[in-house]
């Protein structure tokens, strides 16, 4: 992956961006066209490639929509993420085509900091009045702040995001947020895409817990969480978010054991 | 017939202190592989078709056991979210080569492995599977 190679699809999508014309379909199209030249372009490369590029159109999007009050903007918003969730399905396929190039691939991944810092730069240069940074665009649907409790988001769940996830994620958010109002002793909690590196079969959000608890006291806790999702879930009652939760979401637990075995 | 408990007892061997890296990264692997060999079997032995005749495509087995465990007959969501963790770890004792593999990680897999083994033998297969 050259950064000339992604400068080549930035060029193509500056225009587009402003563009009434725009659509997630030919971006997709745009993308696929540069794969088929690119076929060393492995699963978790293009998986994180794909991610990354993923956060940054959700800038452009975001920059020119009112996610907070339009609802028909919010639709689109969503559409336009589910539609990215395919192309990163798209290339878990083609991958078990060219897995051969396995190697070749992984050695690409230090590549992958240069171009993103690029798009960076290219978002910020077009649009110095952007209000969201690197990253915050997950960060800001997801409501991590409510946790009041360090956290880390890794850039690359934005793919992940569809509308159902979402809001399975708020839920858990929500919960959790109780919880730890209510005196859960949480240290930190880490946000980021966890993918079956053996088939590619599935991919999860997956939130990691930190707590200061014995095993016993963070196993119980960790139920009660999941118990309390659950049943919150079940009470809104949207199929399309509870599958989410058990198929695409994943809640981990982490507690200091080395004192307690 | 090997007995994937074995797996379990090498990560368990390996996981005192004063071991080195790559010996941690060997027994958190071992962890996994030895509670998802278990599932595997378990499920198969109830009529869960999970494994894969292709030797090409074996790698799906995994994400076969791990969707039992979300949806149907053998659905578990604690199980499910410890598989979840477990996976996190191996992939980053497996894979990842800038990140620091100790002991702590290995007895949390393990700790992880003895919740399921527990929801195992409790709760999803109790019961012989020919009952």
């Amino acid at each position: 992956m050259t950064d000339t190679a992604l400068m080549d699809v930035v060029d193509k999508i500056a225009p587009e961006r402003d563009s009434e014309s725009t659509t997630s379909g030919h971006l997709m199209e745009q993308f696929m066209n540069l794969l088929k030249t690119k076929p060393y372009v492995y699963r978790d490369v293009a998986g994180t490639w794909v991610g990354e590029f993923t956060g940054y159109l959700l800038l452009l999007k975001k920059q020119s929509l009112n996610l907070d009050i339009d609802k028909q903007q919010r639709e689109d918003f969503f559409s336009y993420v589910e539609t990215l969730s395919e192309l990163n399905n798209k290339i878990h396929s083609v991958r078990v085509l060219i897995e051969q190039d396995k190697f070749e691939a992984v050695g690409l991944y230090p590549a992958l900091e240069q171009p993103a810092k690029i798009y960076w730069q290219f978002v910020k240069t077009e649009d110095d009045s952007a209000s969201v940074t690197y990253g915050e665009v997950p960060e800001k649907q997801l409501g991590l702040d409510q946790l009041q409790v360090p956290y880390n988001i890794n850039g690359q769940v934005s793919f992940l995001l569809d509308k159902p996830t979402l809001e399975a994620a708020n839920i858990i958010i929500a919960v959790l947020s109780d919880r730890i109002t209510k005196g859960l002793p949480v240290e930190r909690v880490d946000v980021k895409s966890l993918a079956d590196y053996d088939a590619g079969q599935w991919q999860e959000l997956a939130f990691t817990i930190y707590v200061n608890l014995t095993s016993q006291d963070a196993n119980r806790q960790w139920d009660s969480i999941l118990d309390e999702i659950e049943a919150k879930a079940s009470k809104q009652g949207d199929e399309t978010v509870i599958n989410s939760l058990s198929e695409r979401v994943g809640v981990h637990f982490r507690w200091k054991v080395s004192n307690h075995v | 017939m090997f007995n994937p408990d074995e797996f379990i007892d090498v990560s368990r061997s390996l996981s005192g202190s004063g071991r080195n890296e790559a010996e941690y990264r060997t027994a958190t692997g071992r962890a996994l592989y030895g509670v998802y060999l278990i599932a595997r079997e378990e499920l198969e032995a109830r009529g869960k078709k999970v494994k894969v005749s292709d030797p090409n495509r074996r790698g799906e087995e995994h994400g076969n056991v791990r969707a039992a465990f979300k949806q149907g007959k053998f659905s578990h969501a604690k199980v499910s979210q410890r598989f979840s963790a477990l996976y996190d770890l191996r992939y980053k004792s497996d894979y990842d080569l800038e990140a620091t593999v100790n002991q702590e990680d290995v007895l949390q897999a393990l700790q992880y492995v003895d919740y399921i083994q527990k929801a195992f033998d409790t709760d999803l297969f109790k019961n012989p599977p020919d009952a």
